[in-house]
């Protein structure tokens, strides 16, 4: 299971790439990770980031932590948004 | 001035490893067969020597003769041993099924600890050793090599005891001999097993250790 099912998390590399017209090969070299990790933090098959890496991703990107990762519902949480009956 | 060596597995050394191992395993299939075809097919005794002879002790009373070997220095002796070695010059099919087993046996597991050995060598090649099917190899070793240092003794015993009845006097060979040193057959096969049962546990925490890292950017 990818981790994006399990953990809800996901990672915006893709648009913050387009948006700043950076291919993932040259992130890859600013940020000192191999394209192949790179990669895998994109397809959201990462299972964990390191604060360091997290960081030079904000500084080569100019963004925030919060713009390049966001939680929302894992899979099998959807059912717990039922809504409740007054 | 401090001297550091510094050890490191090089390809080469998975090389000539493999190899070693392959050619090891080529001698004990040769072996196998050499014995098989020596047991069922009647080949003559005098071809095979070392299969048709079977070690044994005397029991005390027997009288043995001291080696005509001269001693030189005055604080020394020649003392003969107790150990005799019996001698089948034809053996029939029963007894050349007795003499091969023990060879069979080892050959069996010798073979088997090279087959898991290469495959640990395999995944050390391909750069990920810490992997749940290395603790089962490793356990596979330990169990192989604790099954043999009780197990092979004890057939080597059962079928010297089944060769020599008959043959000859119960009274002038003893039943079973075996001594017990940290040198000896079971406790080194014991000692070595819990080696590698401790290795075994260190492959497991590793493969932990690897999953726990795995897919970490």
């Amino acid at each position: 299971m990818p981790s994006e099912e399990a953990t809800g998390i996901r990672v915006h590399l893709d648009e913050l790439l387009a948006e700043r017209g950076i291919t993932l090969t040259e992130l890859a070299a600013r940020v000192g990770v191999t394209v192949v990790n790179l990669s895998v933090l994109k397809n959201g098959r990462a299972k964990a980031v390191r604060f360091s890496t997290l960081a030079a991703l904000c500084r080569e990107l100019d963004c925030q932590p919060g713009d390049l990762i966001s939680h929302g519902p894992g899979l099998g949480t959807e059912a717990e948004g039922a809504n409740i009956e007054p | 001035m401090a001297f550091l060596m510094r050890l490191r597995w090089t390809r080469a050394d998975s090389v000539i490893m493999q190899g070693v191992l392959l050619a090891v395993a080529f001698l004990v299939s040769l072996s196998t067969f050499v014995t098989l075809v020596w047991a069922l097919f009647a080949v003559p005794s005098g071809l095979t020597g070392w299969l048709n002879q079977v070690p044994a002790h005397h029991t005390p009373h027997v009288p043995s003769a001291v080696p005509e070997v001269t001693v030189l220095a005055d604080d020394a002796e020649i003392r003969s041993s107790e150990e005799v070695v019996l001698l089948f010059q034809d053996p029939g099919l029963r007894q050349r099924l007795l003499l091969a087993a023990p060879v069979l046996l080892w050959n069996a597991l010798a073979l088997a600890v090279v087959l898991v050995v290469l495959n640990l060598l395999r995944s050390l090649r391909e750069g990920d050793p810490f992997v749940p099917a290395n603790v089962r190899r490793v356990y596979t070793l330990a169990a192989l090599v604790l099954f043999g240092s009780l197990l092979l003794p004890m057939v080597g015993a059962f079928c010297g005891i089944a060769l020599r009845h008959g043959v000859v006097e119960p009274s002038e060979v003893a039943l079973v001999s075996f001594t017990l040193n940290p040198g000896s057959g079971p406790l080194a096969g014991v000692l070595l097993s819990l080696v590698l049962v401790a290795l075994a546990e260190v492959f497991r925490r590793g493969s932990q250790m690897r999953d726990d890292v795995d897919g970490l950017v």
